[in-house]
Parts: structure tokens; C-alpha cells; sequence
């Protein structure tokens, strides 16, 4: 039988001696006065950072346009229009922007004939995206990566057992964003454009055939077997007797579709929205 | 960048990325031969009896595919359809558009009637039965002797709830047996069959087993799942001598609860075969906005060795422990022997 590595008890004393004196050091520099502590560095650190950050809260809404094919359920396309709504953080640090973003939508297919005459069609849709972007040196250009989840549900009355269709999809993304100052009509702006492209994920979907009792289908997917697309391009511009919150304006396109490889079923869902909203510094 | 140049962007990537539809699968042509190559699929992928029937599929399409025309009107196609649904035998098949409804009913059709409830209403009840929750009609025949409760549930469709099952259970707790009525019961909410079959056992009982459809093939299943009836925790529970009474209009989720119930050993199932469905319905909107439904799972017998799967298999029906019938001269004299037997049967117990 194989002994494990036993400390000896004179290494672990010289351990813990040591460790009791790195403390006592630390705490001795911060009541001498002579020159900052271990915790007043940290804090030290973190005013600095705040100093040249900027953080801003935005909620938007809005509405749009979705175009969606689940073959699972049927096998026509429907077009619904939508409405919207996006909650963002964003962080501006000096060489780094964080994105913490949570959009809703929901749309109301009209669907092509009414014979049961319970024909409602639901089709909602709700994402936590997390992303972390660098700046190039000089260039407006950022690039960065980030992990997203998506849950979305489409529901039509109409058929029975095969009424309810849910999908999970958690991804890891690289991400690029082109972003840059202007004027607009007199006021200093900043527009983005923002290109996503998830490079592995994990998509559930409920059922895995066409019965709720048959359980869920899962995929570690890679691009060609689960693809999205989402672009964002918007204007943020500052309000007209402000100095730090601004309008913002932003058009976003989020597809996403399953390879029929995994099945013989197609889902694809395009969907495109137009939000307006405020968003306020943070002080 | 001038505003100019920015709006200039931002319909570029709007013209760019307004092309998901492209990755649409076309959607079938909305004509009769659409119709029908769709529908034909939509079985063919879906549906869970063709071996266990028999049925060749590609020669119903051969057949069917032969009378159609896209200058047909759509009450032709609908015949034409109905009639290739047809050759599945399944009650659960059925094309809805809005002027019919495909249907086979011949589960029931085919045999002579042997039930009639203004019978146990004018001849039985007579005004003394109680109803529960809206599903339940209870009777009690311990005067003038014995001790027999009696349950009638009319519908699956109509919800029993964990209270209505309390109640019935403390009512005849004392009785010497129950009777549970399921006669002409066509089926509704299968989750019914197990809010009751939960309260018939006082221990975990495996009941049945079920597959469903996981692929386009024939013979694409889930691997088979045990369901089992467990009572709930401190719930009562009654496991006094139980008699379900069984027609040719027991039907989907009414045959599911017989098919488990019959797997408990204080259960006698009486009365006439049930008239099938065994498996639950996937649906479908055609592109003409017709829909379609055809079954999508199996559900056995507990496999005890006695039988094949195609014997467990309950698609076309249960047999009955008892077998029982009530004339419809009986019943026009205002007697059902089929609850006559079931209540003499308990009071010989």
C-alpha cells in the first residue's frame, strides 16, 4: 500500500511562523503610517479604477420582427412581429468595456387558419449574455469573449401533446466590436457595431422528438451543428441638457438555427428588433 | 463617421442579416399533392403501430397517391386522406379541417352496446348519487344488504383532484369493496390515470411500461420506462377489493388506467375489452391549416412472462378478468348486468 507525504512537524511550524510573520508585517505597515497596507493598496486600487471608469445602466425597449421555422411542431414558417425589452451594463474602462445584457422578447404568430379555435402561438425568447472586450491600441476596434445563456419557448395550443417546444442554449462566444465617437446634431455620440458568433454550445431541447414524455434532446454543439448570429449596430448620443446620460438607439439581428444532422426536424428563428431607450451613468 | 455614413451602415447590415429565411426548409406547396406528401410523412415518421399492425405504409401511399390531382377541391382530398388515415385502425388518427373530421371509430362501432346511463340514473341512483369535483358520481349500494361503493368517472377529460380522491376513499374505507365505473369513458387527461391508480396501492407497484417515438423510422423508440403507481406521502389509500367496469368505449386514457390498474392484485377488471389506444397522439398543422394527429408511443402490459410484447401490447384494447355483457333487452328492463355482477361479485367475496 502506498503511504501518502507526510508534512514533518518541523517544516509545517516553520510554515505557520512564517505566515504568522508575513501577517504581523502587513498589519504593522498599516498602523505605522509609513506607507499603505495590504487593504488600503486594494482600496487604493480600486478608487483609481473607478476614477477612469465609466459605467452605465441602459434600459431599452422596442419592437421588431421574427421570422421562425420549427418543423418539430410544423412545418410552415411563421412571421410575427415583436416586442422587446434590454436591460445592459456597461463598464468603460480604459482598454476594456464590459457588456452584462439581459433582452427579452416575446411574439405573437398569427397562425394560418382557426379550426379548433385555439390557435395561439407564443413564441418567447429570454438571454443573460456576459462579455469582457479589450481595446486595440489606438483603433476603435475591441475584442473580447464572453458566455451567454438562452432560453426560449414557443407554445401553440393547437397541438395537443405536441403543443409545447423548449430550448436551452448556453455558449461560449468570441465577440468584436467597432465602436467610435461623433457628433449628432451637435451632441458628442458613440456608435457600435457588435458581431457575435457562439463557438460551442450546449443546447437542450424539449422534446427530443415530438412528445413532451420522450424527454430532452442534448447537443454540445459546435458552429456547424448549432449556429447563431447576432449583430448589434446602435447610437448612443448625450441627452441634449446632460452630460452623462444619453438616448441610446440600437438595431439588433440574433439567428439561430439547429442542423437537421441532429434530427430531422429544423428549427431556425431570425429576429430582428429596433430598441430605444436611456441609459444613465452611474456615479 | 457623418450621420449619413452611420445610417448608411446600419441598413447595410440590416439588408445583410435579413436573410435567415434562407435557412428555412420550404415550407410543403399548399397543394393536393403537398397536402398529401405532407400528411403521408407526418405518419410515416410519427406514428407508432406500423409493425405491431401490419401495415404497409408505402403501398397506402402507392394507392392513395395514385387519386390525387392538383385541380381536386379540398372535400376530395379530405376523402382521400381520411381514407389512407384509415388504414392505420387507430382512433387517435384523425384530419381535422373545418367543414369534417376523419375519424375510426370502429373500436366500438363494431360491437353491440351494453351500457346505458339513464338506466343506473332511473333504475339505480334514483336522485340519491352525489357528485364530487365534477367528475365524479358516487353511490352507495350498501342498503339494503352489503357493502359496495360505487365510483362513476364519465370523462378523463374532466380533472379528479387529490381532495375528491380523499373524500371517496374515507366515504367507503368501511365498505366490504368499490366498484369504479369506467364505461363509456372515451378519454381525456392521461395524468388522471395515475392521480387515481396512486391512491389504489399502499406501496411503489410498477404498472406498465411505454416507449415513444425518438426518430423518423418505423422502429425508432425510447428504450422502454417502467410507470409505476406510488401513493403519495400521507395520503389514505384503498386497497379493499376493487371491481373497474370496462366497455368498447374505454378509450386512450381510460384504456391507460385499466392497462395499470390491472397489474394490482385487489383489482378485477369486468365487463367487455376496452376499446384501445395505446399510445399518446402527436399533432401537426398541415399547410393548408388542416390538422392531423396520428399516435406516437406504445404502452404494455407489466411483462410477467406469460405474454409476447405483441400481447402487452395494449393498442387494441384490455381483456377483462370477468367477462360480462348487458343485453339491450336487459337494459331497456332496467337492468345493467354488468353492475349487477360486479356487486354480487363483491358481496361473494
Amino acid at each position: 500500500m502506498k503511504r501518502l507525504p507526510v508534512l514533518s512537524l518541523k517544516i509545517f511550524v516553520l510554515m505557520i511562523v512564517l505566515i504568522f510573520s508575513a501577517a504581523m508585517g502587513w498589519c504593522a505597515d498599516e498602523s505605522s503610517g509609513e506607507s499603505p497596507g495590504l487593504f488600503e493598496r486594494i482600496m487604493m486600487r480600486r478608487r483609481a479604477r473607478i476614477a477612469v471608469t465609466d459605467i452605465y445602466a441602459v434600459s431599452t425597449a422596442g419592437f421588431g420582427y421574427t421570422a421562425l421555422q420549427d418543423t418539430r411542431m410544423t412545418p410552415l414558417i411563421y412571421r410575427a412581429p415583436v416586442v422587446a425589452a434590454n436591460i445592459q451594463s456597461l463598464i468603460y474602462r480604459p482598454k476594456a468595456l464590459i457588456l452584462f445584457s439581459i433582452p427579452a422578447y416575446f411574439a405573437y404568430p398569427i397562425t394560418p387558419k382557426s379550426i379548433a379555435g385555439e390557435e395561439a402561438y407564443y413564441v418567447m425568447r429570454g438571454t443573460v449574455d456576459l462579455a469582457y472586450l479589450r481595446q486595440f491600441q489606438r483603433a476603435p476596434l475591441a475584442l473580447g469573449g464572453g458566455v451567454m445563456f438562452t432560453a426560449g419557448a414557443r407554445l401553440q395550443s393547437s397541438l395537443g401533446n405536441s403543443a409545447t417546444n423548449v430550448d436551452f442554449i448556453a455558449s461560449v462566444f468570441p465577440t468584436l466590436r467597432w465602436e467610435d465617437d461623433f457628433s449628432l446634431l451637435k451632441r458628442p455620440a458613440i456608435w457600435h457595431i457588435q458581431a457575435t458568433v457562439p463557438i460551442y454550445s450546449f443546447v437542450t431541447r424539449l422534446p427530443a422528438y415530438n412528445l413532451p414524455m420522450v424527454g430532452p434532446q442534448i447537443i454540445w454543439a459546435f458552429p456547424w451543428r448549432f449556429y447563431r448570429v447576432r449583430i448589434k449596430a446602435g447610437i448612443s448620443r448625450l441627452l441634449q441638457h446632460s452630460e452623462e446620460n444619453r438616448l441610446n438607439i440600437e438595431y439588433s439581428y440574433d439567428f439561430y438555427g439547429l442542423s437537421v444532422k441532429d434530427s430531422t426536424h429544423r428549427l431556425a428563428l431570425g429576429l430582428h428588433t429596433l430598441t430605444v431607450g436611456y441609459a444613465m451613468k452611474r456615479m | 463617421m457623418s450621420l449619413k455614413r452611420t445610417f448608411l451602415t446600419g441598413a447595410v447590415c440590416f439588408a445583410l442579416f435579413a436573410c435567415e429565411e434562407l435557412f428555412f426548409i420550404p415550407e410543403p406547396e399548399n397543394t393536393p399533392t403537398g397536402i398529401f406528401g405532407q400528411a403521408w410523412v407526418f405518419a410515416d415518421e410519427e406514428y407508432s403501430f406500423f409493425e405491431y399492425k401490419g401495415i404497409d405504409w408505402d403501398a397506402a401511399k402507392a394507392v392513395y397517391e395514385a387519386q390525387i390531382t392538383d385541380d381536386m377541391g379540398d372535400e376530395a382530398l379530405f376523402q382521400v386522406l381520411a381514407t389512407m388515415l384509415n388504414q392505420l385502425r387507430d382512433g387517435h388518427v384523425n384530419l381535422t379541417s373545418d367543414f369534417d373530421r376523419s375519424r375510426n371509430w370502429k373500436w366500438y362501432l363494431d360491437y353491440q352496446p351494453n351500457y346505458d346511463f339513464d338506466v343506473l340514473e332511473r333504475y339505480y341512483f334514483q336522485s340519491e348519487e352525489q357528485y364530487i369535483g365534477g367528475a365524479l358520481i358516487l353511490f352507495d349500494f350498501s342498503s339494503p344488504s352489503g357493502d359496495v361503493g360505487y365510483i362513476h368517472y364519465r370523462s378523463f377529460m374532466n380533472a379528479v383532484s387529490s381532495a375528491d380522491m380523499d373524500y371517496v376513499i374515507e366515504k367507503f374505507k368501511d365498505h366490504k369493496g368499490l366498484i369504479i365505473d369506467l364505461r363509456n369513458n372515451t378519454g381525456g387527461i392521461a395524468q388522471m390515470a395515475t392521480v387515481i391508480g396512486n391512491r389504489l396501492t399502499d406501496t411503489r407497484v410498477a404498472v406498465a411500461e411505454e416507449q415513444f417515438k425518438n426518430g423518423p423510422g418505423h422502429d425508432d423508440f425510447t428504450a422502454k420506462a417502467t410507470r409505476y403507481f406510488e401513493p403519495p406521502v400521507g395520503a389514505s389509500t384503498y386497497t379493499k377489493p376493487i371491481v373497474i367496469l370496462t366497455n368498447r368505449r374505454c378509450y386512450s386514457a381510460t384504456n391507460f388506467f385499466v392497462t395499470m390498474a390491472s397489474s394490482l392484485d385487489h383489482v378485477t377488471i369486468m365487463g367487455d375489452k376496452t376499446g384501445g389506444g395505446g399510445g399518446y397522439p402527436a399533432n401537426t398543422v398541415l399547410t393548408n391549416g388542416w390538422e392531423l394527429r396520428v399516435s406516437s408511443s406504445r404502452l404494455f402490459l407489466v411483462d410477467d412472462g406469460s405474454l409476447t410484447e405483441d400481447q402487452r401490447n395494449v393498442e387494441d384494447g384490455v381483456e377483462p378478468d370477468v367477462s360480462v355483457s348487458s343485453t339491450e333487452s336487459e337494459l331497456a328492463t332496467g337492468v345493467d348486468n354488468i353492475l349487477d355482477t360486479a356487486i354480487a361479485y363483491i358481496r361473494g367475496l
